[in-house]
């Protein structure tokens, strides 16, 4: 069973470019009995290989631009690192709250962006 | 789930390129994150788990990368769409 859930937050990963924790972490606690903390601790540390292993496959079909986003990745560590930070500062609440209406928006124009694009 | 957009407003790129481009941004991230996370909350880390969690994962990413370059952009981006969605949906739910 865990390595089932490896390979298929590992295929969501690699087809949308997602670290694959929004599969694990629930997997892992409603399916493997782990405790939530726990569960968010251990797909940190998968997502490592799994986004290597992701991009490494990407890059062999000439579809990465390696130097700009590693910046990126540079400066995202940076941020996540403060961000970490503010979340033990800030309401967890109103955290999720805030991040689920980012994405409902964002999912919701990405997917009429997709609905109206001919290729 | 933030990069990937952000990818493809920043940097003007494609649905797929975009996908290709946050993985290896996520690997930065992803280090800071377990350290931070480490350090902050004491050991929330089953290795034992991990392991056999990222065998799973560094196969299933090279299958997930194939479907990528087999399917068209606007079906990555209305996937992409759909998952959002649902991870919000998630979210809000009690």
């Amino acid at each position: 069973m865990t390595l089932v859930i490896g390979l298929v937050s590992g295929v969501i990963s690699g087809a949308l470019g997602v670290g694959g924790g929004v599969v694990m972490v629930p997997a892992m606690v409603l399916l493997l009995g782990v405790q939530q903390a726990v569960a968010q601790g251990t797909s940190l540390f998968v997502i490592l290989p799994t986004a290597l292993s992701g991009a490494q496959s990407h890059h062999r079909r000439h579809n990465l631009d390696i130097q700009p986003t590693i910046w990126i990745g540079l400066i995202g560590a940076i941020t996540a690192a403060a961000g970490a930070y503010a979340a033990v500062h800030i309401d967890n609440r109103l955290l999720r709250r805030i991040f689920a209406v980012y994405l409902l928006l964002v999912g919701t124009r990405t997917i009429y962006q997709g609905v109206r694009s001919s290729s | 789930m933030v990069l990937v957009p952000g990818l493809v407003w920043a940097m003007g790129i494609n649905q797929r390129r975009a996908v290709a481009n946050s993985l290896l941004a996520i690997i930065p991230i992803s280090i800071v994150g377990v350290a931070v996370y480490n350090l902050a909350a004491g050991h929330h880390v089953r290795f034992d788990l991990g392991i056999v969690l990222a065998i799973g994962g560094i196969a299933g990413a090279r299958f997930g990368a194939v479907i990528a370059h087999r399917v068209s952009d606007r079906q990555l981006k209305i996937a992409f769409g759909v998952l959002l969605v649902i991870v919000s949906v998630r979210l809000l739910l009690p």
